[in-house]
């Protein structure tokens, strides 16, 4: 195996551990969710898998029909990152909505506490002065 | 018994026009419950409106014209009002006029009445270019749903029970009245115009200015689209045919 070879797949296997160990170390500080993390744990297995065994690219690049392989890789990472953004995009929506729901019940709650509360004080003065 | 109608004011940051405003509609239309959205404001209204007797929903933020609204509708249906009538916190809205859409909902079979500054020309028009604009929803909602209205853009309407309970339940986002029209039309509820006049807003400026006056026109044609291709929505159970 060339040497520039061995080099590729040290340095994909290092991004890959590292891009695990930030991914974990995020999820163990409650940074992000272990639901959330998966996507970014199964980018980083692909990163490993490819710089591991770089004949895989050849193979499913050979499958598709695409001449030069590393665009495989670059076409896949643009899929997913794109795949990512869009359920990002759900998620915002879905957040935003509860948002505006949970201000609804405050703005109602706070109404009905401010208006018991003068209720309150209207019937404490009539009771002292009566 | 008269119906309890509740008056639905919006305001954001509106110190300046609301005071008169709550003045004109107590003198007005006295048998009203008068309930003002505070929708995130910074300055005074939240105050002026209380000063003014009525009942002061007071969101945490600033959250659109569309959640404000909506908060109101909710209380109107946990306060067991009949009708609900929005007026605009910056007095475009005059209540005389408010009180012509609330009889004409009384009147008739319909469940949502439009205020339409169209139907007869008169008071304040708005600009050429919006009135463009209005012209192209009129023509997609009538496309899309058969719904025929003059003024879609009209924040002065009143809703019967069944109109308003669905309206709690599911609402459009950002700029809703053409939406919402289309939304009422789909779920079979009725929908009718009678002319008012208008007034420009007394002070301040409107939220529709620059860029967000040409991706407001956008933004609306691709939601009337999306909702013609939604499952129309059903009136909550128990609001049946014209719960008022």
């Amino acid at each position: 195996m060339p040497v520039y070879e061995v080099r590729v797949q040290i340095a994909g296997t290092i991004l890959a551990l590292l891009s695990v160990a930030l991914v974990l170390e995020l999820v163990r500080r409650r940074r992000l969710s272990e639901w959330q993390s998966l996507a970014w744990l199964l980018a980083a297995a692909m990163i490993g898998g490819f710089a591991a065994h770089r004949r895989i690219q050849f193979i499913l690049a050979d499958f598709v029909g695409i001449y030069y392989p590393p665009v495989l890789i670059l076409g896949a990472f643009v899929f997913g990152g794109l795949a990512i953004l869009l359920l990002q995009s759900v998620a915002i929506t879905r957040l935003d909505s509860r948002c505006r729901r949970l201000a609804q019940e405050v703005a109602l709650l706070r109404e009905k506490l401010e208006s018991g509360g003068r209720a309150h004080r209207r019937d404490s003065q009539r009771g002292a002065a009566s | 018994m008269s119906a309890h109608v509740v008056a639905l004011v919006l305001a954001y940051n509106e110190e300046g026009s609301l005071p008169g405003l709550l003045c004109e509609i107590a003198h007005a239309c006295p048998d009203w419950e008068v309930v003002v959205v505070s929708d995130g404001s910074i300055d005074r209204t939240t105050e002026r409106a209380r000063a003014a007797g009525a009942v002061v929903l007071q969101l945490p933020f600033n959250s659109g014209v569309a959640t404000a609204e909506q908060t109101g509708f909710l209380y109107a249906l946990q306060a067991g009002a009949d009708v609900v009538v929005r007026l605009d916190g910056d007095g475009q809205h005059p209540p005389a006029e408010a009180r012509v859409v609330v009889e004409a909902l009384e009147r008739t079979a319909a469940d949502v009445v439009i205020g339409s500054r169209f139907l007869d020309g008169e008071g304040y028009q708005s600009t050429p270019l919006r009135r463009g604009g209005i012209r192209w929803l009129s023509f997609l909602l009538r496309r899309l749903g058969g719904v025929h209205v003059t003024d879609p853009t009209s924040g002065l309407r009143a809703f019967g029970r069944s109109a308003f309970s669905l309206l709690a339940l599911v609402y459009p986002s950002g700029y809703p009245e053409p939406e919402s029209n289309l939304l009422l039309a789909r779920a079979r509820l009725r929908l009718s115009e009678v002319p008012v006049r208008m007034r420009p807003r007394d002070v301040g400026q409107s939220s529709l200015g620059g860029w967000s006056s040409l991706y407001y026109p956008l933004k609306v044609t691709f939601a009337l689209i999306v909702e013609a291709l939604r499952r129309p929505a059903a009136p909550p159970s128990g609001e049946g045919e014209r719960g008022r």
